[in-house]
């Protein structure tokens, strides 16, 4: 559905390439796990994906985008925003009206939909996000993590094929980040195809079905969370595994490959259990 | 003896709904106007005391009772001094009074429609009076970026002084410059939040399409109609006091 061909993107006025030669399929129903050092490109490759690069970003772009088949330069990111939407890290930067209502119907009603069904996509997306609570509330009063879930709707409400977020989860506590990873697992298990860049791949990696590890511009590894992460040498990518493999590591349990931490539990029970017999 | 908060109470915003907050913004704001119009109809005193008690069924439904009240008590001494100011260079006390209370009842009006309507309710008039998009827009980006940049500000006056910094020190020149390092930081930041707004608003579709959709719709209820008809009555009666009683007429300008 979403295909990067072989691309390369300067930003203008930088001498290095922000991304050297990428290729990346993404397929419906996927949850895509992007880690990697900041500076090492995920953000870029997350602008391509809804066409803010080469749109709204200058620079020099080699290789081309394809959305559902169209290439990302012959459509608008206004075009795009209806397959392709992205959540941005901050969440005090991209809520833009005053109550939580209003935030959810703006791109609603910068796409022209009737008002009946502005409501009924509301109401939609509140529920499934579980802040019914939230509708009337002004905007600037809400928690980070409560801000984050309003972002997260508002771009939910335009029905994407693909919901992208970038590093969500970096400006709210271990709670709110907890309940933002539960929250688009939740979204991929009904069909929702999501593609996240995190740091914490503690509660991600579950989550996810297939990840990628970024370097200075390019995809050096792939594949699923449990292969890389259990793999050791992701490391030399300044990617951290998760305590919990590190635990498993020690406690040697590693076989199981457990992500969760309820796995890692179930994991060392079933070792236990064999050293007893 | 002076109460300068007190002043001000009229202006402090209402918590909560009141009949008036619940008007459509479009009849709140022609009542506003005519309730400014009305007192610039003559400078007669009539018609200014005509203003203010037309306006009292208003300060009842936006329950501003008592905010009136303690501004009006606070600024007694004030409107004193105004009124023999007044005096002391027109030599005609109807016409301080009337100056003073002209006063008076405009500050209340502004008050009553700026305490009852939301900012929200304030952009969406905007679109009504078919201000462009991009200035009503501003303004309400505007609102919603106060408190963010408000805390931005706090972050980095906490941040330069936990370091040492002394931000009141020296002269006036000096404390101006003193306010550099807050100021560099300040702009930076806020250029960054402006870049990262109009990405979330390109990823959006904002300004897409020539005619976007609303999903806040305001109805016209009996409550505005019978409001609107106030406005035309009293503005009526204030054109026929102000014009068709010469006696009462004083000019503003007298030489
Ligand atoms: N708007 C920009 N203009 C110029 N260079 C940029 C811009 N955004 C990112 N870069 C550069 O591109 C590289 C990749 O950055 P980015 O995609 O933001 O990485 P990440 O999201 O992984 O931290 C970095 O070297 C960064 O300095
Ligand atoms: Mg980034």
């Amino acid at each position: 559905m979403l295909k990067i061909e072989n691309v390369t993107f300067r930003y203008e006025g930088s001498k290095r390439p922000a991304l050297s030669e990428v290729s990346l399929e993404i397929d419906r129903g996927e949850f895509l796990l992007i880690a990697g050092l900041s500076g090492s490109g995920k953000s870029t490759l997350l602008r391509l994906l809804n066409g803010l690069i080469p749109h709204f970003y200058r620079g020099e772009m080699k290789g081309r985008v394809l959305v559902d088949g169209v290439d990302t330069r012959e459509a608008s990111v206004a075009q795009l925003s209806k397959k392709v939407g992205l959540v941005f890290q901050n969440p005090d930067n991209q809520i833009v009206t005053l109550r939580v209502d209003r935030e959810i119907a703006f791109g609603l009603e910068n796409l022209g939909l009737p008002r009946e069904e502005i409501i009924e996509r509301i109401n939609e997306v509140l529920k499934k996000l579980g802040i019914e609570h939230l509708r009337k509330r002004g905007t600037a009063e809400l928690s980070g993590g409560e801000k984050q879930l309003v972002a997260i709707a508002s771009v939910l409400a335009m029905k994407p094929d693909v919901i992208v977020l970038d590093e969500p989860t970096s400006e709210l506590d271990p709670f709110s980040s907890a309940r933002i990873a539960k929250v688009l697992g939740n979204l991929n298990r009904e069909g929702v195809t999501v593609v996240v860049a995190e740091h914490r791949l503690d509660l991600f990696a579950p989550k996810a079905n297939r990840m990628i590890v970024m370097s200075n511009g390019r995809i050096v590894r792939e594949g699923h969370p449990r292969e890389l992460l259990y793999r050791g040498d992701i490391s030399l990518h300044g990617v951290r595994p998760p305590s919990v493999v590190k635990l498993a590591r020690k406690y040697g349990v590693v076989g199981a490959q457990p992500l969760a931490v309820g796995e890692l539990i179930v994991a060392l029970r079933r070792g236990v259990r064999i050293d007893r017999s | 003896m002076l109460d300068p908060m007190g002043m001000v109470e009229i202006f402090r915003t209402q918590v909560g709904e009141t009949p008036y907050s619940r008007l459509n913004p479009s009849t709140k704001f022609i009542l506003f106007a005519s309730f400014i119009a009305l007192p610039l109809i003559s400078a007669s005193l009539p018609i200014q005391i005509f203003s203010l008690i037309a306006q009292v069924p208003l300060i009842i439904l936006s329950r501003s009772e008592r905010r009136v009240k303690r501004s009006l008590k606070a600024s007694l001494l004030f409107i004193v001094v105004l009124v023999v100011l007044n005096y002391l260079t027109t030599h005609s006390l109807e016409f301080s009074l009337a100056m003073v209370l002209r006063l008076v009842s405009m500050i209340i009006a502004s008050a009553i429609f700026m305490t009852g309507t939301s900012p929200a309710e304030i952009g969406d008039l905007l679109t009504k009076l078919k201000v462009p998009l991009q200035i009503t827009f501003s303004f309400v980006i505007a609102l919603r970026f106060i408190p963010v940049l408000a805390d931005d500000v706090v972050m980095i006056i906490t941040s330069q002084v936990s370091r040492g910094y002394e931000l009141e020190r020296g002269g006036f020149l000096e404390k101006v410059k003193r306010l550099i390092p807050i100021l560099i930081p300040m702009i930076i930041i806020a250029i960054r939040r402006g870049h990262q707004l109009a990405e979330a608003l390109e990823t959006k579709a904002f300004g897409a399409i020539e005619r976007r959709s609303s999903y806040v719709v305001y109805e016209y209820g009996r409550g505005d109609w019978i409001l609107l008809i106030y406005a035309i009555i009293v503005i009526t009666i204030g054109l026929v006091v102000g014009t068709l009683t010469p006696q009462f007429q004083l000019l503003p300008f007298r030489c």
